[in-house]
């Protein structure tokens, strides 16, 4: 096996379908991305702490903003973008699903603090742990960037995260599962947040 | 003696035999015994009643929106007997209301005895948009108040269900790995006084599944949402939220 591995021939016939399928992947596409965007340069983004949508808000999520901002962080540096992370949560307080749904300029324009111009709002919609034979984790995750300049809206997208193991050890690791499926949707949702190219 | 001895060796042998078993039985069943799966549905308001004064409610057709969880699409409601879930809202809300003591009006009548009212009752079904944001526009105002002087000031309920769907559970056979069902269905409902547009009362409950008019649960959820509406009859105070 590993003698027709190292002839030329047989090296390509490996190679050629990997790099056929690489060349198929197709970039996730947000639900929403303003023509404008990429026409100017984006300085700094500043990230607010996440919104809490969930349905009675239970469990309590203590460590949530550390699970998600966490991994826009490390994305954010990934597509190049320079940023800072709020930890003030009441700059989100007032935040409702309507103000998020139903986008106004001059409430966008009074978002997060006076001096930024850039702002991520990431909301939590729903997450959810079962425990079966196994355990199981779902999450929702919605995100948004403004500009407040104009007070648009330049991106918008969802993620969806879905974990899961059966068996004892599946039971076992009930715990991560809801932390686990919160990551994955932070992660499926800015994998659509486009790189900045200027 | 050996007899005895015998019987203790055949004993201990089988039991051994089937120890891992009996082992993984018991944990199986202390796991399931404090399983602790999400609620399936749950409400957002707290135990107290509100009292209504008023006895006479016009139910409103409800507002079914159904959105892909991965997108927020909106996908048809034929797709998943959103109608038939819509009907049985309203027929099982109005056998709920009636049973507390409430006068459930009968629309279509009162369109065919009053034109002015079967106007005002159309241009609310046309305006609102958002019903839980519905005293913003004037002409809004203007219809509840026609709505109001010709239905003796019936107050009008007003339900939103919001289902958001997602993939079924899955179960992968090579690893092990298993996801659960995402979908799940938010109902919202609101009663609003018809003579001045303010909210009287309104609640939420969430249903951990797709809307359907024969599942137990979603009677269930409709129950729960008008569990803490009653009538004032007895002299109890009217609970406002503005």
């Amino acid at each position: 096996m590993y003698k027709l591995f190292t002839k030329p021939l047989y090296r390509l016939l490996i190679f050629i379908p990997f790099l056929i399928l690489t060349g198929c992947a197709v970039a996730k596409q947000p639900i929403f991305l303003s023509s404008t965007f990429g026409q100017e340069k984006i300085e700094s983004i500043q990230v607010l702490p996440v919104v809490d949508f969930r349905f009675n808000k239970e469990p309590e999520l203590p460590e949530l903003d550390k699970w998600v901002l966490g991994e826009v962080k490390s994305k954010l540096k990934r597509k190049e973008y320079t940023f800072t992370i709020a930890s003030d949560t009441s700059l989100v307080d007032n935040i409702t699903e309507e103000d998020l749904q139903e986008v106004d300029a001059e409430w966008v324009k009074n978002l997060g603090p006076s001096d930024s111009r850039w702002v991520i709002v990431i909301a939590l919609l729903d997450a959810k742990s079962n425990l079966t034979f196994g355990s199981t984790g779902n999450a929702e995750v919605s995100g948004y960037l403004f500009d407040k300049k104009d007070g648009s809206m330049v991106w918008r997208d969802k993620g969806i995260g879905k974990v899961g193991q059966g068996g004892l050890v599946g039971m076992l690791l009930k715990g991560s599962m809801l932390r686990d499926a919160v990551k994955k949707a932070t992660v499926d949702l800015m994998n659509s947040f486009p790189k900045n190219e200027i | 003696m050996d007899t005895m001895r015998n019987v203790i060796n055949t004993f201990a042998r089988t039991n051994l035999r089937v120890l891992p078993a009996i082992v993984l039985l018991v944990t199986l069943l202390l796991f399931s015994s404090c399983a602790t799966t999400s609620q399936h549905i749950s409400s957002n308001s707290g135990k107290e009643a509100s009292y209504i004064a008023h006895e006479k409610i016009i139910i409103m057709p409800p507002i079914l929106k159904y959105m892909s969880i991965s997108n927020d699409a909106t996908l048809p409601q034929t797709n998943y007997k959103g109608e038939e879930a819509g009907v049985f809202l309203v027929s099982y809300s109005t056998e709920l209301l009636s049973k507390k003591g409430f006068s459930v009006l009968d629309t279509t009548a009162l369109s065919e005895k009053d034109s002015k009212f079967k106007t005002a009752y159309n241009g609310i079904l046309g305006e609102r948009i958002n019903p839980f944001r519905l005293s913003s526009t004037p002409e809004l105002a203007d219809d509840l108040k026609v709505l109001a002087e010709s239905s003796d000031n019936a107050d009008i309920l007003i339900f939103m269900v919001r289902v958001k769907v997602g993939p079924d559970g899955t179960w992968n056979p090579f690893n092990g790995a298993i996801t659960s069902n995402s979908s799940y269905t938010r109902l919202k409902a609101l009663l609003v006084e018809t003579k001045n547009g303010r909210s009287l009362w309104k609640n939420e409950v969430q249903l951990r599944e797709i809307p359907d008019p024969e599942s137990s649960d979603y009677k269930k959820a409709v129950k729960l949402l008008l569990e803490n509406l009653k009538t004032a009859k007895g002299g109890q105070n009217v609970q406002i939220i503005h």
